[in-house]
């Protein structure tokens, strides 16, 4: 036998890996070495139009197969891993599996999905679960998800439909992402051994934590529209008692005629919840700039205070300067937003480093760095270090 | 100048003395870093004995790990252009250096090679394949070879 078809079946699985799935597929038929190795391969990945390419089928067959409609896999008791995308109808039933990812492709299209027999499972990603009509994800289905496999650790939930209250308790789960979930309105998640929750979509439900790790990352990116921006105060002090890692914020503003309510919040003089990375991304930079400016800082500074702030953006973003003034400038610690002997938390703010994404001089100074991003239209980012 | 640089001993299975730095094979070898660490090497009497690897595979594997610890800073376009030379070897040279650096645990050398047979695989027709692994007998009975021919024309 050649040496390489004589390789421990380790070696040529971790080849196998590494290939296409239709080149993996082709070594069954290079030797019968190959073809054990592959037929001993734990992790199966089926995706119909990888493996039926057009060129594959003889023309006659093509509107045979040109959908797989239905996946079966019975009894595979080494099957460790699946992972499905664009079949309406799939049905696993291996006891061992550890990892599931799931994406339906054709939205509108009812979906079947077996999986119960699978109770090993660590790890569910769902993509696309969004069947007409009705919701795909219902709360309740969070309680026999766990009930059912309870020992998931990773759960991923893209682009699906849900309920607008969701339960989420579970003491295994270590990893849950919600991303691009429409109709949520609050989520509650009780999972002491949580490590982290993402969270990025462009609804903005009031997400609480009941039990929760002293360990748990929390990022959440989210759209508002900058008039909305108070709403800010209110997200962070529903998640008092976890830390807030990182907050990415994308402000724009759509609708420049309406005459929204934009109360001027009081600061208060005690420090609100910290986040360890606040990002603001500008996308639609409103006409009249000194009111958005200070209103903005307003509800910036009476929600959180961030560790670092990072501004994205394209052109220009004048609220980055209005922040630096009013930390460092000759308007530092101008009050606007009391009056009295209240003293405001954030006057012994102050910047302690600051970084760029566009220039290498590590010496440079705020002011070159802005006269550098005036010049370019790329993306940009700046980066401020804050302390009390 | 500070202390002379430290050394470690490796034996190749012609039993061939080879004299390494040991912060080169410490940064690339899983299995070398956790024999210092854990104080099973000793430096005045102990020489590493690798087997399964011949002399020819064992200075090869010395020349990338010295190569990547003393070049780790060269712009990325050199260090593939290094290792593409470094890699230009027979399926019998690459299968020594795979075996060998399975042996030692070196993870990076193993991505390379791995990346390397993948691009043996990846596009190519059957029989292409097999010229270039050197599978002479596929093991298949002759009947077996035709129902997959017939079956996966597309593979040939």
């Amino acid at each position: 036998m050649d040496r390489f078809s004589a390789l421990p079946k380790i070696i040529l699985h971790d080849i196998l890996v590494r290939l296409p799935d239709k080149d993996a597929a082709k070594t069954s038929v290079l030797s019968k070495a190959w073809n054990d190795t592959w037929f001993s391969f734990p992790n199966l990945s089926v995706c119909s139009e990888d493996f039926f390419s057009e060129d594959d089928v003889p023309t006659g067959n093509r509107q045979r197969i040109e959908k797989v409609e239905s996946l079966s896999l019975q009894s595979l008791q080494k099957l460790k891993k699946v992972d499905v995308e664009g079949i309406p109808e799939v049905h696993i039933d291996s006891p061992n599996l550890e990892e599931l990812c799931y994406q339906a492709w054709d939205l509108n299209a009812p979906f079947k999905l077996n999986f119960d027999s699978c109770t090993n499972l660590r790890c569910l990603q769902l993509i696309d679960l969004k069947s007409t009509g009705c919701t795909a994800i219902a709360d309740k289905w969070f309680l026999e998800l766990f009930s059912k496999f309870p020992f998931i650790e990773n759960l991923k939930l893209f682009n699906c439909s849900m309920s607008e209250r969701i339960n989420i308790s579970s003491p295994q789960l270590k990893i849950l992402q919600l991303r691009f979930c429409s109709k949520l309105k609050k989520v509650n998640v009780d999972a002491p051994n949580l490590l982290l929750f993402d969270y990025s979509g462009d609804d903005k439900p009031v997400i609480s934590f009941m039990r929760s790790s002293n360990q748990l990352e929390v990022n959440i990116s989210t759209n508002v529209d900058f008039r909305h921006f108070y709403s800010l105060r209110e997200f962070t002090r529903n998640m008092p008692q976890v830390i807030l890692a990182s907050l990415s914020l994308s402000i724009g503003h759509s609708f420049p005629d309406d005459d929204p309510y934009m109360p001027a919040l009081l600061v208060s003089s005690t420090t609100p919840p910290s986040i360890k990375h606040l990002v603001l991304r500008e996308y639609s930079p409103p006409d009249s700039e000194a009111l958005y400016s200070q209103l903005l800082m307003n509800y910036l500074l009476s929600s959180c205070f961030p560790k670092t702030i990072s501004f994205i953006y394209h052109g220009r973003f004048s609220f980055i300067e209005f922040f630096y003034e009013k930390l460092m400038g000759s308007e530092k610690g101008e009050c606007y937003c009391s009056s009295g002997d209240r003293k405001c938390w954030w006057h012994a703010l102050k910047i302690v480093s600051i970084s760029c994404s566009f220039m290498t001089d590590e010496n440079a100074d705020f002011k070159a760095m802005l006269d550098a991003s005036a010049r370019s239209f790329e993306e940009k980012t700046i980066t401020f270090s804050l302390e009390l | 100048m500070g202390s002379p640089v430290k050394k470690i001993m490796l034996c190749s299975s012609e039993k061939e003395i080879f004299s390494v730095e040991e912060q080169v094979m410490v940064q690339h070898s899983v299995i070398i870093n956790n024999m210092i660490e854990d104080g099973s090497y000793n430096h005045e009497e102990s020489k590493i004995p690798l087997d399964c690897v011949d002399s020819k595979t064992l200075k090869k594997v010395i020349d990338y790990c010295t190569h990547h610890t003393h070049h780790h800073n060269d712009n990325q376009e050199d260090l593939e252009a290094w290792d593409a030379q470094f890699l230009n070897v027979d399926s019998n040279g690459l299968y020594d250096l795979l075996m060998a650096a399975n042996y030692l645990e070196i993870r990076n050398l193993l991505d390379l090679i791995y990346g390397t047979i993948k691009n043996m695989i990846k596009g190519k027709k059957i029989d292409e394949i097999r010229r270039i692994f050197n599978i002479k007998d596929h093991g298949f009975t002759p009947e077996e070879e035709e129902q997959n021919r017939k079956e996966y024309p597309h593979f040939y």
